[in-house]
């Protein structure tokens, strides 16, 4: 996992095609180890794509130094996955607690959680790209185009991808799911 | 409670997994650097005193000196597609398995070099160790359950084995590799998607894997290096030729371009 210095030149300086260059390049090694740690899957993919996009728009800015980018990143991959995967472990104990109760709970909160539970499920089933693409979009609130300069493709085709993943998504919830 | 669920629903639900905030924490590249360069516990614990007190730091410093300097796992994994159909399948948790291979076979590599015909290696410009001599080569690796193991030419793969590929090669170029039946199908085994190009490099494990699902009799796995980027559709059709003339003997081929052509034999068993 190496980063040219003419890449982070790059980087630094907004250019498009380091961007892409990069997260062409570092995914799957910054993916490979977040798997390791959380298993492949959505969890990994979220992750991987969260670490990238921060240090591409982000970190890469405040760098102190270029040389060792790699190893950074290979720590930030486990340190952030370390952290996913405690989350994960607390979410599922306070889920077993809560949904013992659910009964008593609001009817709306209920079927929210059951589509949350849901919900990884339902990204399994789509391409890693598209993952990636809702991901940059709902939780690092990317543009179409941003997007589209990490994945490749112009805007228009980051749009049709998103809005076919979210009607994928939204059948797959529908297949087994109660809506609140 | 209904069945219908907006896009509205799906978005807002997407927004609910924000990613965690990160606690901001000292000198996180600089220990980085200091892991990469081969420092350990109580030197880490010396160099950096805020280990001591925390503990996301220390897990993760301890996460990290456990894992391979290089990470097995090559660049295209992340655009494997989610399954194939057909005769082998790609399993979900492709990366992870090859990965674990890759330990595995640099670990055969280093204890064991007998199992191994490996020539002297040569340094690389980059300083990259290559072994003197050697073009182009693929191996294949196996998990059978617990086991992990490089399969020999002639053996037998089972249903639910999954299949790891590693190349070698001296020079960067381009690599495909089909799984050649004797009934004449041919299957892609990678790339599944993405580049067929590759660096040059010792056990360099691909993302692209397979399954072994049910069937039996002797099959090929081809791998074709070139230098210049191959036209898929000629390859195809070339292995589908060769392949309707497999009789009793071994699948030969010969593909235009090609700089080098692997073929190893491989028997199906339920």
């Amino acid at each position: 996992m190496q980063l040219s210095r003419q890449t982070i030149d790059g980087l630094q300086n907004g250019d498009d095609r380091a961007r892409r260059e990069c997260w062409e390049n570092l995914f799957s090694p910054v993916y490979a180890i977040c798997a390791r740690i959380l298993g492949s899957g959505v969890a990994a993919s979220d992750t991987t794509a969260d670490l990238l996009s921060d240090f591409i728009f982000h970190h890469v800015h405040a760098l102190q130094n270029p040389a060792g980018a790699g190893a950074y990143l290979r720590l930030m991959a486990v340190r952030r996955s370390i952290r996913a995967r405690e989350h994960r472990n607390r979410m599922c104990a306070f889920h077993d607690d809560t949904m013992s109760t659910a009964s008593t709970g609001p009817e709306e909160a209920a079927g929210y959680r059951l589509l949350q539970d849901r919900l990884p499920d339902c990204l399994n089933t789509l391409t890693p790209k598209a993952r990636s693409a809702l991901r940059l979009k709902y939780t690092a609130r990317m543009a179409n185009e941003q997007i589209g300069t990490l994945l490749g493709g112009s805007k228009q085709y980051i749009g049709r991808l998103l809005a076919q993943s979210l009607e994928q998504l939204r059948r797959c919830l529908e297949k087994g799911a109660v809506t609140p | 409670m209904t069945n219908d669920i907006s896009i509205a629903t799906v978005e807002h639900l997407l927004s609910l997994r924000a990613p965690l905030p990160d606690p901001a924490c000292p000198d996180l590249e600089d220990l980085a650097q200091a892991i990469a360069s081969g420092m350990t516990g109580g030197q880490l614990s010396r160099a950096f005193p805020h280990l001591d007190g925390c503990a996301l730091c220390r897990m993760t410093a301890e996460t990290l000196s456990s894992l391979p300097q290089e990470p097995a796992a090559p660049p295209d994994v992340t655009w494997l597609s989610a399954a194939r159909s057909g005769r082998w399948m790609l399993p979900a948790a492709a990366a992870a398995l090859i990965a674990g291979i890759g330990a595995l076979l640099l670990w055969t590599s280093a204890d064991d070099p007998s199992q191994r015909e490996k020539p002297s290696p040569s340094l690389r410009d980059d300083g990259a160790l290559l072994p003197k001599g050697t073009t182009d080569s693929l191996e294949v690796a196996v998990a059978r359950g617990p086991a992990r193991f490089v399969l020999p030419p002639f053996q037998s793969v089972k249903t639910g084995d999954a299949l790891g590929f590693f190349y070698t090669s001296a020079t960067d170029g381009y690599l495909l590799i089909y799984n050649v039946e004797r009934n004449g199908t041919v299957t892609r085994l990678s790339p599944l998607s993405g580049p067929a190009r590759i660096t040059a490099g010792n056990d360099v494990a691909l993302p692209d894997g397979a399954t072994v699902v049910d069937g039996d009799g002797d099959e090929w796995i081809v791998a074709a290096f070139y230098d210049a980027p191959p036209r898929v559709d000629d390859v195809e059709r070339q292995l589908r030729l060769a392949a309707t003339r497999i009789k009793e003997q071994p699948l030969e081929v010969q593909l235009d371009g090609a700089r080098t052509v692997r073929v190893q034999q491989v028997r199906r068993t339920p």
